[in-house]
């Protein structure tokens, strides 16, 4: 019961986090999230437009933006709930005194962390949408509820392909659980791979035509029109990469050890965490660990291809505490704690 | 105390320590060449304390070489907003009784003292000048004016304002220029800013 009531505080306090970047509105130029929908065929990153359009009946899409950032609001509150849901389960299962303490610490270092204020701040992008489809499936999947796990990853990169980005540390432990638990390998590595052939689905079926036609009838500016169309259908994977590599990174290396240096270190935190919490249940203990802080700096291999530089950063932290809960349950062969 | 106990209590005094500095820092944005520092909807003490000075003091430099703020300080005049001036030809703006001129949108640069200038010049709308409020300032929830002078000014003349940009302005807030007319009509021709003086 205390440990319930400490976890409350500390949701709330990521509350505070989240209201100290909440920004006022809809973040400038990323209308089209909202307005692409299906309505020409199918493309890339209009699920939530398609999802948003009976809405739109009941008024303009200016008039509906403080609905956008209603929702937005709404899941900030869920990636909370469903973060404590999973620290609680993990602290349940715990004997140790000390573990439970850390654990719960833990919980308030990813609170506090730059994660919280990011995903307040980038009101009308995706990005909470993708976060909270991930913690459902991770739920689930400590739950075992395999079947309805693989849901969530086959649904996010129909939001937004960077999913796999988020989604990259759950992959990396259920994978590796698999390794060393050798138990429903099958379920566990269909689970981890279910975004991989969502996302390659989602780029073999879109519809140019359909996509130039969705552009062409957004109510935005010219201008908007291009980058969108530049957006939606000329960039890839290699020519994401090739404009980082061209534009961005060069001149520019202090700068990302020093987004790196600022926003890692409650990972590194919530990873030491992992280390002290659950050396002692782990199998094959130094390649669980070098597994571990892989699954938690993989999403920042998104700034490779995107230049919103912390934004994709602060996942890490996150990435950080889902290993933390999965190292105590998936990779401990302890997923069956109630 | 066992050492297990001892690791415990030092992996949570730091994890709590860290918690606790993140929570007061401000928000953190950063892209490649430049980095947003904010408060959003926090209480306005959180930006007086030590994890916000830490955090201002680390990011302050990210913002020196910002390829934005080199483009504004070729050409800042194109990048003013006439608030009922009128745009001329080459980025010239008239400002009459009443009228201004604002900008450019979130201007970031690092902490230091810098000179602002202001040149004006002449046309036929505006042959000798007048009167005109000259100001530096960061707007916003953490805005404060910087430099301010009302005074008249000839076609031909340049004002400059010495200011001085402090850690948490930098930090907190864009850097604005806004002229201001007060009577008659003015033409500004062009403005700027020096390279910093001395760091903030």
């Amino acid at each position: 019961m205390p440990e319930r009531i400490v976890l409350l505080a500390f949701a709330l306090v990521g509350g505070v986090s989240v209201l100290k970047g909440l920004g006022p509105d809809v973040a400038d130029g990323i209308d089209f999230y909202w307005l692409l929908s299906y309505r020409h065929g199918f493309i890339r990153r209009a699920l939530i437009g398609t999802l948003f359009q009976p809405l739109l009946k009941y008024g303009s899409y200016q008039q509906l933006k403080p609905v956008i950032l209603d929702l937005h609001i709404a899941a900030c509150i869920a990636i909370i709930a469903l973060c404590s849901a999973l620290f609680w389960r993990v602290i349940a299962g715990e004997k140790s005194p000390e573990n439970r303490v850390t654990l719960a610490l833990s919980f308030l270092c990813l609170m506090c962390s730059p994660l919280m204020p990011t995903l307040g701040h980038d009101v009308g992008y995706v990005d909470v949408y993708l976060i909270t489809l991930a913690l459902i499936s991770v739920w689930l999947a400590q739950r075992r509820q395999y079947g309805l796990a693989v849901l969530p990853p086959l649904v996010g990169p129909l939001i937004h392909e960077s999913f796999l980005f988020v989604w990259a540390p759950v992959a990396i432990v259920l994978a590796w659980s698999c390794v060393v638990t050798r138990r429903e390998a099958l379920r566990r590595l269909l689970t981890a791979a279910v975004p991989v052939c969502s996302t390659a689905a989602v780029v073999f079926f879109q519809s140019p035509s359909a996509a130039a036609r969705a552009i062409e009838t957004l109510p935005v500016t010219e201008t908007l029109k291009d980058g969108l169309r530049a957006y939606e259908l000329d960039q890839t994977v290699v020519s994401s990469f090739a404009m980082m590599r061209r534009y961005q990174f060069p001149g520019n290396g202090a700068h990302v050890a020093t987004s790196l240096t600022y926003f890692l270190v409650p990972s590194a935190l919530i990873i030491a965490a992992a280390v002290f919490c659950h050396w002692r249940v782990w199998r094959l203990r130094w390649a669980t660990l070098v597994v571990v802080v892989a699954a938690a700096i993989s999403p920042v291999a998104a700034i490779l291809f995107a230049w919103d530089l912390s934004r994709f950063v602060v996942w890490s932290n996150l990435a950080a505490a889902i290993t933390l809960i999965a190292s105590g349950t998936l990779l401990a062969g302890r997923d069956e704690v109630p | 105390m066992t050492r297990r106990r001892l690791l415990a209590v030092v992996l949570n005094v730091v994890s709590v320590a860290a918690s606790i500095f993140y929570l007061l820092a401000p928000t953190v944005y950063t892209f490649f060449s430049e980095a947003q520092l904010s408060y959003s909807r926090a209480p306005r003490w959180f930006a007086t304390t030590a994890p916000a000075r830490v955090t201002a003091r680390f990011f302050d430099s990210y913002n020196a070489t910002a390829p934005r703020a080199e483009r504004f300080q070729r050409q800042l005049s194109c990048f003013l907003t006439d608030l009922g001036a009128t745009h001329r030809a080459g980025c010239l703006h008239e400002i009459r009784r009443g009228e201004a001129v604002a900008g450019p949108a979130m201007l970031k640069i690092a902490s230091g003292r810098y000179v602002a200038y202001f040149e004006f010049g002449d046309s036929e709308a505006c042959p000798a000048g007048g009167e005109v409020r000259l100001q530096i300032l960061t707007p916003g929830r953490f805005g404060r004016i910087l430099a301010d002078f009302s005074g008249r000014v000839l076609p031909g003349e340049r004002i400059e304002l010495p200011f001085q940009l402090k850690l948490m302005d930098a930090a907190l807030s864009a850097l604005e220029f806004r002229a201001t007319g007060i009577n008659e009509c003015v033409l500004l021709r062009r403005a700027g800013w020096t390279q910093p003086v001395t760091a903030g």
